[in-house]
């Protein structure tokens, strides 16, 4: 390996990582100290091998995954349907397998799988090209229906998101986006008063006529579907599970039932805000240390650090997110080739999205979705999946033709 | 190309802005939660975590009016489990805790199975509550908390005057019940820190804070477990020597009301109340009421000297029967021909004619109201809670009535009205109610509260308690009713009472009797009024013989325990 590939290793990066899992390690030590010690313990015990995998991945390089990428995502999809077929389950959910002994979730390693087939298609084929679009969609659609069967909301809106940040990093236009996007919109537009949705289907409709002269197939089927959804957003909403009703329905009004669904909000804003500028002290979080906020150091991770270490201690942690997010976009932009950038833009768009996801519930902007902070929360698959996504970045920082002074 | 590129920077700003905007609403919400709010949130934090507790102060122990210790709470440890909380595999948290509580493994494994808030183990040893401290289950839903035992020590004595408590420690039936707030002591509470499932941490620095009064009070009753021990045996053995159903015999001090023996038959462990039937867990001296009988003769005769309506020495012309219309009042064992009987003799006698001739002295509604006076038709006691005030029929009366009422027939008392009753002569005719708890006391006996003594008004004149008191008398000298309670040394004043007992129909007589007898000695300066009262005995018919050997019994036993010394030589 020559010594470029070294000198070009981003450091910055690195150092960022290892601070966000310092963070974690202690935060996790705080909730678990007194009871689930073993979690510490395995969370701890992972990081090693977890950094060693990444490494390897990034000496190894990237150009080998384009030829691999469809045994992958072949692998990925096996995984998924074994879950289906004899998965653990926990928590209502059926997430987990055991391959000799080791348990871990399929779901995790899908969305790196997910990123590197996107990359490949998008690097081989045009997404203005109608043949593009549709192999982008059936890439996407098969693992997220399989995971939101599982049922795992949090995580098929992952993979939404990581094929919406990529698309749109390809060339995909914005309207086009917004097309596949609004039957959404005409769903709530009809959920808000048949007035208000009369008229966005009039405004859809002008809009539509006038940006698309001449053609009259698609935004007649873009008009319909919007009109489609409002209608039949009531028979969706009936597809969800009761829990995932619950959570939109606490997210709008949480303080609805403070003691059941809208509990966890409550208790994590009244954690963090209790923190006050510099926090409570280490280990000294009344409220995470008398256990008030349930799965704290999984999905709720964040009020600890709110807690304990105030918004001082959260704003590093967001300044720490930030320059991860910011060498990975830095390293897409740079990057030797239009796969490699690709990569760095999935790896980019799914911690993104984790993050402001995961902080935006934890502060109360968004509803409770079970989706983690990445290398933040406890979960060894997550850990190790994170850490090989920034593997798969330096993999590509090594590489890019950047001028090095 | 260029297009391409120029497109490609357009959307990065695009992207970074959006992302830019989301940042800043981030940490917005996050300053307006973690500083401008954090006030807010600090108080809302700590009205999550510091709750008052109401502290379930231990029942003060129960004594004796000689400080003999009749029930105690002990220091207990009770587990929980909620259920919700739990993570492990229950098989394998059944597994660790079964040995540890003593409990049967697959049992246990079910009762985890369940999400349910539940009690896995109530009231175990400091020791076996360590055995599961040491397992570090708290996160996994069990939960330690103190709970006390409620323990009586003497076991069955005075068990139906006691009481018994519930599973949590409320009382249930007795004093236990009828002075539930009182043995409990004020309601405290106690600012505490606790966890997410509600458990107060007493570990925390607010527990040495706890007000003192929040432990070891002891009641003091006025009971004597000497007499109470005495009274149950003699009881005992007259209900199985007269295969009676039941009985209760009460021994109280006349002036101050103080009851210093209750004593029912049958009895029931309060450490095991929750085994015994109600019918026998209730104070049945106070719950129940029945036709006192010949009792109430000296009532009668009370009533009517108090208004003037009687004196000493009149006679009165009593033929064997007397026709009240369709009705026929009959003497016992009465001569063929009339006889002119003084009062002393009517009530040595237990002449129903005699006393009823009485009784139509007055009229109707001051018979009543003397009777009422006494303390029939009303509850002895305010506080005891289910007690029973009996019937004095309502006005106006028939002449029958009024009959049968004089003899004890047609009215319904609790034993502890009579027994009450009979203390207003022995004390000198002073109104009085029954007294069970004297005074509270803190760990070190100093006093925290002491209960009022009563004080009554005059029922009965000095010189109509005296004529009273010798009649009384009479009763128990040769060719009385109630010469079998005569006690050796010791001049007794009584009456016996052999009332018949409504059938199961609750209108006719069926045969049954109570026969009772109720008494005081010594009968010049009362120190002691006792009522020994039979449930249907079946040995003999009489409370001449079944009752008022039973008296005697008490009677001897109770004057020798107090010490008091005999009347003659």
């Amino acid at each position: 390996m020559p010594a470029r590939h070294w000198r070009q290793f981003d450091p910055w990066l690195l150092l960022a990582v290892f601070g966000i899992v310092g963070i974690s390690l202690a935060c996790i030590h705080s909730v678990t100290h007194g009871g689930h010690k073993a979690d510490f313990g395995a969370q701890a015990a992972l990081f090693g091998p977890a950094f060693g995998l990444a490494m390897l991945l990034a000496v190894s390089g990237y150009h080998w995954l384009r030829s691999a990428a469809p045994f992958i995502y072949g692998l990925n999809i096996l995984g998924l349907l074994s879950v289906m077929l004899f998965g653990h389950t926990a928590l209502g959910a059926q997430r987990w397998i055991a391959i000799a002994g080791v348990k871990f979730q399929p779901s995790e390693f899908a969305k790196l799988a997910l990123i590197v087939t996107l990359s490949r298609v998008l690097s081989e084929k045009s997404i203005h090209a109608t043949d593009g679009l549709l192999t982008v969609l059936g890439t996407v659609l098969v693992p997220a229906l399989l995971i939101f069967k599982q049922p795992d909301l949090g995580t098929s809106l992952v993979y939404g998101a990581i094929a919406v940040g990529m698309t749109f990093w390809a060339g995909l236009p914005v309207s086009v986006l917004f097309k596949m996007a609004s039957p959404l919109l005409g769903a709530v537009c009809y959920h808000v008063g048949p007035w208000v949705f009369g008229a966005y289907l009039a405004g859809l409709a002008g809009w539509l006529a006038w940006s698309r002269k001449g053609h009259k197939v698609l935004p007649l089927a873009v008009w319909l579907a919007n009109l489609l959804a409002g209608v039949g957003a009531d028979k969706v909403w009936n597809l969800l599970k009761d829990y995932q009703k619950q959570r939109i329905l606490t997210f709008l009004d949480p303080e609805a039932d403070p003691l059941g669904a809208g509990y966890h909000v409550i208790q994590s804003k009244i954690a963090i805000g209790s923190g006050g500028w510099l926090g409570k002290g280490f280990m000294q979080g009344t409220q995470t240390q008398l256990h008030f906020i349930p799965e704290q150091h999984t999905d709720f991770i964040f009020s600890v650090l709110g807690e304990e270490l105030g918004f001082a201690g959260g704003l590093v942690l967001m300044l720490l997110y930030a320059v991860v997010l910011g060498r990975g976009l830095l390293v897409a932009m740079q990057a030797q080739d239009r796969f490699g950038a690709l990569l760095c833009i999935g790896v980019v768009t799914m911690l993104g999205f984790h993050v402001v996801v995961n902080l935006g519930m934890a502060m109360g902007l968004l509803p409770v979705v079970g989706i983690p902070l990445p290398m933040m929360s406890f979960g060894r698959t997550a850990l190790v999946t994170n850490m090989l996504a920034i593997g798969l970045i330096e993999a590509v920082a090594m590489r890019r033709r950047k001028l090095m002074f | 190309m260029r297009t391409r590129r120029v497109s490609l920077r357009r959307r990065q700003a695009w992207l970074a802005s959006a992302f830019g905007v989301y940042s800043l609403l981030l940490v917005g919400q996050f300053a307006r939660h973690g500083l401008f709010q954090g006030v807010d949130h600090s108080r809302k934090a700590e009205s999550l975590r510091v709750k008052a507790f109401a502290l379930a102060p231990d029942r003060g122990d129960l004594v004796d009016r000689r400080g003999q210790v009749l029930a105690i709470s002990l220091q207990r440890e009770s587990i929980s489990y909620a259920g919700k909380e739990r993570r492990m595999a229950p098989g394998l948290m059944a597994a660790r805790l079964a040995p540890a509580l003593g409990r049967d493994e697959a049992e246990l494994r079910v009762q985890l199975a369940r999400p349910k808030w539940t009690w896995l183990k109530r009231r175990i040893t400091k020791g076996e509550a360590d055995a599961v401290r040491k397992l570090k289950l708290g996160h996994e839903g069990i939960g330690i908390r103190p709970e006390a035992l409620r323990s009586y020590p003497r076991g069955r004595l005075a068990a139906s005057l006691l009481g018994w408590v519930g599973q949590d420690n409320q009382g249930l039936s007795g004093l236990e019940h009828a002075q539930d707030r009182l043995i409990r002591g004020p309601r405290q509470f106690a600012r505490v820190e606790s966890d997410r499932w509600g458990n107060p941490l007493f570990s925390s620095r607010e527990a040495a804070n706890l007000p003192a009064t929040a432990r070891g009070r002891r009641i003091v009753l006025t009971l004597d477990a000497r007499l109470q021990h005495h009274a149950e045996a003699a009881l005992a053995r007259a209900v199985h020597l007269q295969k009676a159903q039941g009985g209760t015999v009460i021994i109280m001090e006349p002036h101050t009301g103080e009851v210093l023996a209750l004593a029912s038959y049958p009895d029931f462990d309060p450490n095991h109340g929750r085994e015994a039937a109600p019918d026998i867990t209730r104070v049945k001296a106070l719950t129940d009421v029945f036709e006192p009988g010949s009792i109430m003769k000296p009532f009668t005769l009370a009533a009517a000297m108090e208004t003037g309506r009687l004196k000493a020495t009149d006679h009165f012309s009593c033929p064997a029967k007397l026709h009240i219309g369709t009705a026929t009042i009959g003497d016992h064992d009465p001569p063929a021909a009339i006889r002119t009987l003084s009062v002393p003799e009517i009530l040595k006698v237990s002449s129903n004619v005699g006393t009823t001739q009485i009784g139509w002295r007055m009229p109707s509604s001051v018979h009543a109201a003397q009777l009422e006076r006494f303390g029939f038709g009303r509850r002895t006691t305010p506080e005891w809670r289910g007690e029973s005030a009996g019937l004095v029929p309502p006005q106006p009366w028939s002449r029958l009535t009024q009959a049968t009422v004089s003899y004890g027939q047609g009215i319904a008392v609790t034993a502890m009205q009579l027994a009450t009753a009979m203390c207003m002569v022995a004390n000198g005719g002073l109104q009085v109610a029954p007294r069970f708890v004297d005074r509270v006391e803190d760990e070190g006996g100093h006093l925290i509260q002491q209960l009022p003594p009563t004080t009554g008004k005059r029922v009965l004149a000095p010189d109509v308690v005296t004529e009273l008191r010798r009649m009384l008398e009479g009763v128990t000298e040769e060719g009385g009713t109630g010469v079998a309670s005569r006690v050796p040394g010791y001049r007794v004043a009584g009456k016996t009472g052999t009332a018949d007992k409504v059938g199961p129909d609750g209108r006719s007589y069926g045969g049954e009797v109570i026969a009772s007898f109720l008494g005081f000695v010594p009968a010049e300066a009362p120190r002691v009024v006792i009522l020994a009262s039979l449930d249907r005995p079946t040995m003999a018919h009489f409370a001449s013989q079944t009752s008022a050997p039973l008296f005697r019994e008490v009677a001897i036993a109770t004057l020798r325990a107090l010490g008091i010394p005999p009347s003659r030589p």
